[in-house]
This record gives structure tokens, C-alpha cells and sequence, in this order.
């Protein structure tokens, strides 16, 4: 099937390593809200509905960005599931649209962080971290994604250098993207000898934290090149945190998902993948079916050596990870390359993209994932 | 040191840490503390001057913990601070 509603704007707002002096969460997320409608050819008075994603907004919600970016709604919704939220709240939103509930929604994700504010939030990311977490210190989610990582390297007969393709390959695309935060080109030998930053992790295996924020128009109508939703799938809290992480729910969505999508992963031009950690790209492409046979080594090599079209704006490893915005970053990716508009990284012919999202670790690993297929409208 | 507290639902004997409202396995709301006596640790790491292990407790549920300990070492699990401890068995 394919959902009525379209995507019909993308933008982000640059991401930046050092902001300028009296950069806000809210500065940062009303100049991607301008850009956006400006992509989108619209006005801001045709915004009837809008969804907002950003851990460094408090004490302020939605409505509040609503009311002083000067929007009158029909519809508003927040979504506090950090990696999972831009397509948490694509699905609601393409719901919204098609029921009639708004008919021009703007999504926006992303964070500034201040002095502290990065901290806090990985001390104080919930209850379990507070109580079990932070006082150990584990100094965030480095040091459960190199538990993580052991776990899968051990399951699956990886070597760092595997994972390292994976930076190297994002990195080769960040070149092409002004803006992406680090675009120098890095060779395996760059990743390997990097500093540890937690073992077997080492600095090109963590995203560098930076403010910005993304956006998207979901509509029932588009001034041009709009982006269809062809097929949608989530899940939340998929086994409670008692297993091992290396599996996130979506491969028993995945039949679902390209049943609905009316093609297989194989049609695919480009795919955009959460990538907080190269781990867990492989977990979702292996979950999603883009690995053949579960051959990682494979796949790894045609990401590395044939640059299949992966995460083609460097992705957060090398574009930078804007808090929550990481979550709507490669649904914007995605849609650019979809509309013609990735400029020197533009995938010639791009017609068909995935994209997936992961987040919220409660104690060991995330426990939201979601994946959406898309295809390039008339 | 103060023992590591541990969930135990009153219906069906499921274990679980971090504590849950609701048993997630029988939906039962009543609990019982019992303390972590040890476990197996599975992976190890460092972060910041800081050494870290997730530990497969005897009781089930997987704690990561602060402390040295070579993989596949048992361990007991205790509380400091608040934080989860490794010490040797």
C-alpha cells in the first residue's frame, strides 16, 4: 500500500561541534523550522500541525515552541524517544494527515547543549540510569555500547577492523556533505589506531555530540517532488532489557514491512540506518534483510569497496549527532536524496530508501526501533 | 559495602533488576528484595579511568557493575554508593 500523506520538505539546521555565543535548543530548532518551509515551498501560515522531539527544550513542550514560533494548530505532539522519535512522530503524523486532523505538519528534532547539559542528560536518562548507572560512573552510553559491541564481535566472529568499515565508508560520503562536521577522508589504519575511548570502542566508533536540528514537512499536498511513505513499522520495549540487545524486534517486522512496501530490500537505492554506534547499523541491516545470508564480512565489503549508498551523509558517526535530532537525521537525508537534492553525494536515480531509527537505552541497550521505506513520488 | 538488592515477584518467582512495576512475565505487582550473591562476568571494559563489567548473575538478570575482573571470572555482586560493585569471590 501507499499512505496518501507525502513528505514534501526536508532540511536541517548546521550542525555545529562549537555554536556560536547565545546559541538556544529553540534558536536551533526555529531556523530548521525556517528552512524547512522554505524547502517545502510554503508558508508559515499554512502549518497547521507540528511535532516536536528535543531533550534540551525543557521546561519548555511543543506548545510552547508553537506559540512563540507563531503557529496557530490543529494538531501538536511531542516525542521524548530520543533515537526512535523522528519516525515515532513520522508515523503519527502521515496517521494525522491522512485522517484529516492537519494538513500541513512540520516535525522538528534536535538539541543545543550548554555547558552540563550533555551530563546530565546521560546521568539523568531515567531512573534506572540515575539510580544503577550514574553512580558507578559509567560516563554514558560509551560504555554500554562496548558491552554491547564485545557481545555481538563474540556472537558473530567481527574484529574492529569490520566495524571500522563502516566509519571509513560514512566518512568517504561526509566528504561530499558541507554539513557534516568532520569530512576528512579516514583510512582503516586512522580507526584502528585511534584513541579507546571505551574498549573495544575507539574515538571514530562514537558520534561527536553537536547542536543542531532537523526537519521535515508531512502533507497532503506538495508544491514538488514529493516523497511517498510506502510501508511503516515499530516496536517498543521488545524484550524487556533481559536478553542481549544484539536483536531489537524489527526482524519479525521486516516480512510485514516489505510485504506492505510492495518490494524487497534488494530494490533498494540507499538506506539510512541510526547509527549511534556501527554495531548497531549491522544489528538493523541484518534485522531489516540487507544482509544477504547474514554474511556481514560480505556486506561490509560492498559498503566499503563498491560504496553501496549507506548512511550518505556521513551519517551521525561523521555529520554529528544533534541530540534527538539524530533521530529525524537520516529521514532528511533520505528525502533529499529521494527529491534530487543531496548535491555532490546526490545517488544518481535514487527512487526507493529505508530508513531506521533506534533509542532510548533503558539500563543495557535501546529498546525503541522503527523503520520506514520510502519512494520518490511523482 | 551493602548488599545489591535484586526483584523477586511474589507470583511466579521471576527475577529482575532494574526494578519493574509489574511482573513482566505473570503482571503481578508484588516484589521481595533479595540480595545478588554473584555472578559470571561476560564482557569488560574501561571508560574513563573507569573499569566496567556486565555481570550474568546466579539469580538471572545481567548487571553492569564497577570493579576489574577478567571475562568468564566469578565475582561477587555488592552495592557502594549506590553503584553496582564487582569484588572477588
Amino acid at each position: 500500500m501507499t499512505h496518501d500523506a507525502l513528505i514534501s520538505g526536508a532540511a536541517e539546521s548546521p550542525y555545529a561541534r562549537h555554536p556560536p555565543a547565545g546559541t538556544t535548543t529553540e534558536i536551533v530548532l526555529a531556523d530548521a523550522f525556517l528552512r524547512v518551509l522554505a524547502n517545502a515551498g510554503i508558508e508559515r501560515a499554512e502549518v497547521d500541525g507540528l511535532g516536536v522531539a528535543s531533550f534540551t527544550l525543557k521546561p519548555d513542550h511543543a506548545i510552547d515552541l508553537a506559540w512563540r514560533l507563531g503557529l496557530r494548530l490543529r494538531w501538536l505532539m511531542e516525542d521524548t524517544n530520543g533515537g526512535a522519535s523522528g519516525l515515532n512522530l513520522l508515523q503519527h503524523a502521515v496517521a494525522a494527515v491522512e485522517r484529516g486532523d492537519a494538513a500541513t505538519i512540520v516535525l522538528l528534532a534536535g538539541d543545543h547543549f550548554g555547558d552540563g547539559d550533555f551530563e546530565r542528560l546521560v546521568n539523568e536518562y531515567n531512573r534506572a540510569t540515575r539510580d544503577h548507572l550514574a553512580p558507578i560512573p559509567f560516563g554514558g552510553p560509551n560504555a554500554q555500547f562496548a558491552l554491547l559491541t564485545q557481545r555481538h564481535m563474540e556472537t558473530h566472529g567481527l574484529s574492529r577492523a569490520d566495524y571500522g568499515r563502516i566509519s571509513v565508508a560514512q566518512r568517504r560520503w561526509a566528504s561530499l556533505n558541507p554539513g557534516a562536521v568532520y569530512r576528512g577522508l579516514l583510512t582503516i589504519e586512522d580507526y584502528l589506531s585511534a584513541p579507546i575511548v571505551a574498549a573495544p570502542l575507539g574515538r571514530y566508533d562514537c558520534v561527536p555530540v553537536v547542536s543542531g536540528a532537523d526537519a521535515v514537512v508531512v502533507s497532503s499536498a506538495a508544491r514538488h517532488r514529493p516523497v511517498r511513505v510506502k510501508a511503516f513499522r515499530a516496536v517498543s520495549n521488545h524484550d524487556g532489557q533481559r536478553a542481549d540487545g544484539l536483536g531489537l524486534g524489527l526482524a519479525e517486522l521486516a516480512p510485514g514491512l516489505w510485504d506492505e512496501a510492495g518490494f524487497g530490500p534488494q530494490a533498494l537505492d540507499l538506506a539510512a540506518v541510526y547509527d549511534d554506534y556501527p554495531v548497531m547499523v549491522l544489528v538493523q541491516l541484518s534485522e531489516l534483510g540487507l544482509v544477504p545470508g547474514g554474511d556481514m564480512r560480505r556486506f561490509l565489503e560492498r559498503l566499503d569497496e563498491e560504496r553501496w549508498p549507506l548512511n550518505t551523509s556521513g551519517g551521525q558517526l561523521s555529520a554529528g549527532q544533534a541530540g534527538a535530532g539524530g533521530g529525524l537525521h537520516g529521514l532528511v537525508e533520505a528525502v533529499a536524496q529521494l527529491r534530487g537534492e543531496a548535491g555532490e553525494r546526490q545517488v544518481e536515480g535514487a527512487s526507493r530508501a529505508l530508513v531506521s531509527g533506534y533509542g532510548m537505552v533503558l539500563y543495557r541497550y535501546g529498546a525503541g526501533a522503527n523503520a520506514v521505506v520510502l519512494e520518490a513520488g511523482a | 559495602m551493602t548488599p545489591l538488592p535484586a526483584f523477586v515477584c511474589r507470583g511466579c518467582g521471576e527475577v529482575v533488576f532494574p526494578a519493574r512495576v509489574l511482573c513482566p512475565r505473570c503482571g503481578e505487582s508484588r516484589w521481595r528484595e533479595e540480595a545478588f550473591a554473584g555472578g559470571v562476568v561476560e564482557q569488560a571494559t574501561e571508560h574513563g579511568g573507569v573499569p566496567i563489567v556486565s555481570v550474568r548473575s546466579d539469580l538471572k538478570p545481567v548487571v553492569i557493575a564497577r570493579g576489574r575482573a577478567a571475562i568468564g571470572t566469578r565475582v561477587r555482586l555488592e552495592a557502594e554508593g549506590g553503584a553496582p560493585i564487582v569484588a572477588d569471590r
